[in-house]
């Protein structure tokens, strides 16, 4: 039978404008995120100033001042060459705790799918656990085994975000291990491991990529934080949760030293939300079949 | 002259450059019964949606579609809502989603008549419980207070028609109103809807590819094919001497036994007297229900209760049960994908007792699955679908030209290979699924539904490959399914399940024609009939 699909009680012209502005959220995420990467790597071979140059006769510089394209801060290092480089501490941090999360939430979700019963409330539950825990107070535990720095704090984001990974991902595989083509592979004889693989995990990718991109926005905000807290990157390395934090200091004197970093990191994650956004839309199935 | 109840005139329906409705016209006088038959794709619903303003975004209508000379296309929801629910209404195909699953029932019923009438709560609840009679629910006050999930299949519908009737519209449209049922409880809400539409004198028009069900209920058809009328007429008119070929075609392709009442089809008895390649002791698979609270035991659903079944090697054997049988459990159990409670079962000299026999009874059986979406994985190309198994198994050869061989036996084009699933048909999609399962060698097949989400005509065409595929790969097959037209057609031996328990078994020219227990003859009895003689003899519980 041709059923039609549920009226959301808006006409064709309100959907097409819908469609294409949502096709808009896709290609700005997309740019801002290849600004962000392509500043990144630039900084690896180039800045205007070295970043941790300090320079006792230039603090404070203003915007445009000396040649210095957002001025200078307390010490008279070059806050644009900062923020250049600190965009690769937060996609650096953002990669590996996503990782991290990915790598160990997926297998849990998948395991707790497949075998149901004990095996999933068990895992279900510790990563309940987990998933109580205020990621902060995980980093702070984390500092205090292995020392302050960006990789305890990448650990520490990661293992916070495995939980959520690990839930998504039992969400959608459940619904996709009850499907007829998972019972058949069982009937020619595949195992779990096969199945969750080559079965489950194409069918969930898309709901999965959607995750990852929020998460990977959210993990930057969560370096952000926690070298703000100084529990994360430590100096002299640039990041620019921790540009804020020396920024605090000057907030009356020097109100721009927080705006720049501060402006990165919401333009960063604006970035990545609207990625997910795009993604999510152009994997929508409904969308899809009007295409087709 | 009057004006008739419903005039429609050039209605078309597009979605961009598709036309799904093409230049419909007919009249319905008020009190007509009307079937709309047609394949899916057919624009059957669409029609229907049309009438009813209902049109999913993204399709308009174009035409002319009055109501008492009044013209419906054009009017904006605003002045449709007037109508809707009121001078016309719909019942739709599956009652589980077409009902809000948090709203009691009787308030739901009572809803329509709140919207088009000035009446208390009260009053229209009384309403509700009334109309919950007439379509006979027991102990409707009590129904009335119950959510739709505490209700069966046959009761949601008989509460969705309620509905329908609530205002006591001049129109109901039933959309697949029994497709979702098991056959006894289709009969009686055929039957219910039938006599609450002639005691209304309210028009109806039944939507539904099934040509028994619209000669059990309509007494004018209207024939669709690719959104176009291709015939219409009185309903035994066209279906006893069609004049248009395609409307042949699916008059052909209605089952035997769901001809006449009158005529009971011969069976060919085969000779079969093979050893058995499956059997079946004592068969016993109890589910544990979660515990309602701490003290009481769990609750225990038997799905099957001591079956003793034996399937003989080159016969086909039918499985036929309604929902609740215990077909799939058996289909499962067989196929070691589930394990039963108690009993022995050996599958080819098998005992399926230890992981590793289970391991090896996939060389000897492989399954074909209902639903041709949900049994293909959408990710994968039709090479690798088909190819699975052969790697799966570590079947040895060249992978590539045994696929191409299967697709060739299904009648598949060889460029099928190259394409995803969603690409095809669902005959088609069932065909890949039959490569599918051929494909390691299998020497008994378990076909659970195969064709019961295809169209008729699709049907016939896949039960012939079916069977021809046995005869060329020399197959045992376990056939099961609801439909006893279906059973019938392919089987040569029948059993007949009821709530986990074999009620009869023997060749099916036996059970069919000479039913020994009354569960089977009122299977036989609830069938739909080509010439309409199923409801005429009186057959509404």
């Amino acid at each position: 039978m041709s059923q039609p699909a549920v009226s959301d009680g808006t006409n064709i012209k309100g959907r097409r404008r819908r469609a294409r502005w949502k096709r808009l959220n896709f290609f700005v995420g997309l740019a801002i995120v290849l600004t962000v990467a392509g500043t990144a790597i630039v900084s690896f071979f180039w800045t205007p100033f070295d970043p941790t140059q300090i320079d006792a006769t230039s603090p404070l510089l203003g915007v445009m001042e000396d040649g210095h394209i957002l001025g200078t801060d307390q010490f008279g290092r070059d806050l644009f060459s900062q923020i250049m480089v600190g965009a690769q501490t937060a996609l650096f941090v953002g990669i590996l705790a996503v990782a991290i999360a990915v790598a160990v939430g997926i297998p849990i979700g998948a395991f707790a799918a497949a075998k149901r019963g004990l095996a999933e409330d068990a895992v279900m539950r510790t990563s309940d656990v987990i998933y109580a825990f205020p990621p902060v107070l995980l980093a702070i535990l984390l500092v205090a085994a292995l020392g302050a720095g960006t990789g305890s704090a990448m650990i520490a984001i990661g293992i916070a975000y495995v939980p959520i990974i690990a839930r998504v991902t039992r969400g959608a595989a459940l619904t996709v291990f009850q499907l007829d083509f998972v019972t058949a592979a069982r009937s020619y004889g595949r195992g779990d491991v096969f199945i969750a693989v080559r079965h489950v995990l194409p069918n969930i990718a898309s709901v999965l990529i959607v995750q990852v991109t929020v998460l990977f926005a959210l993990a930057i905000l969560a370096e952000a934080a926690l070298s703000f807290l100084g529990i994360g990157t430590q100096p002299p390395t640039p990041s620019w949760g921790r540009s804020l934090r020396d920024a605090q200091t000057f907030l009356q004197v020097s109100p721009r030293l927080a705006i720049w970093p501060g402006l990165a990191i919401a333009f960063t994650v604006l970035g990545f939300n609207l990625l997910g956004d795009g993604i999510r839309d152009a994997l929508d199935p409904r969308l899809e079949a009007s295409r087709s | 002259m009057t004006t008739p109840l419903i005039e429609v005139e050039g209605l078309t329906v597009t979605a961009g450059l598709n036309v799904l409705v093409d230049d419909v016209a007919f009249t319905l006088e008020s009190g007509s019964r009307t079937g709309i038959i047609g394949e899916s794709g057919s624009g059957k619903t669409m029609t229907a949606l049309a009438i009813m303003g209902l049109l999913p975004d993204g399709l308009t209508a174009t035409g002319s579609v009055r109501l008492h000379g009044e013209e419906l296309l054009g009017q904006d929801d605003k002045e449709l809502v007037t109508q809707r629910g009121n001078s016309m209404s719909m019942i739709f195909q599956e009652p589980l989603a077409a009902l809000n699953p948090v709203m009691r029932i009787g308030r739901q019923i009572a809803e329509p008549l709140l919207i088009h009438r000035e009446i208390s709560r009260a009053e229209a609840f009384l309403i509700a419980i009334n109309l919950l009679e007439s379509v006979g629910i027991d102990d409707p006050e009590r129904r009335a207070k119950a959510f739709p999930h505490e209700l069966s299949g046959g009761q949601r519908q008989r509460a969705l028609i309620a509905m329908a009737l609530a205002n006591g519209p001049a129109l109901v449209i039933a959309d697949e109103p029994t497709t979702a049922l098991d056959v006894t409880v289709q009969a009686q809400v055929l039957g219910v809807l039938r006599d609450q539409v002639v005691a209304r004198d309210t028009a109806l028009i039944l939507i539904t590819h099934d040509l028994p069900v619209v000669a059990s209920v309509a007494d004018s058809v209207i024939v669709l094919r690719d959104g176009a009328i291709v015939e219409s007429g009185p309903t035994q008119e066209v279906f006893q001497t069609p004049s248009n070929l395609y409307t042949r075609q699916l008059v052909d392709a209605v089952p035997p036994l769901s001809r006449s009442v009158t005529v009971i089809p011969k069976h060919v008895e085969p000779q079969i007297d093979g050893e058995p390649i499956v059997e079946m002791t004592d068969i016993r698979r109890t589910y544990r229900l979660r515990k309602r609270n701490l003290t009481d035991p769990a609750p225990l659903i038997h799905a099957l209760d001591g079956v003793t079944i034996d399937v003989l090697r080159g016969e086909t054997l039918g499985i036929v049960g309604e929902s609740g049988s215990g077909k799939t459990t058996l289909a499962r159990i067989i196929m070691g994908l589930d394990t039963p409670t108690s009993g022995v079962v050996v599958v080819d000299g098998i005992p399926l007792d230890s992981k590793q026999n289970l391991r090896r009874v996939r060389d000897v059986a492989q399954m074909v699955f209902q639903d041709p979406m949900g049994s293909l994985d959408p990710r994968m190309l039709v090479e690798d679908v088909v190819a699975e198994p052969l790697r799966s198994l570590r079947v040895g050869g060249d992978h590539r030209k045994r696929v191409a061989e299967l697709l060739d036996a299904v009648s598949l084009p060889s460029d099928a290979v190259h394409r995803y699933p969603h690409e095809f048909s669902g005959g088609q999609r069932q065909r890949i699924a039959i490569a599918r399962a051929l494909a390691p060698g299998p020497r008994l097949l378990i076909a659970d539904e195969p064709v019961s989400a295809l169209d008729m005509s699709v049907q016939t065409v896949t039960l012939d490959l079916l069977d021809e595929l046995k005869q060329e790969f020399s197959l045992t097959m376990v056939f099961i399914s609801h439909d006893l037209s279906v059973i019938h057609e392919i089987s040569d031996r029948v059993v007949v399940l009821e709530k986990g328990r074999v009620v009869e078994s023997g060749s099916a020219g036996s059970v069919f024609s000479q039913p020994k227990e009354q569960y089977t003859k009122d299977l036989l009895a609830a069938i739909p009939r080509l010439d309409g003689s199923f409801l005429d003899k009186g057959f509404v519980a």
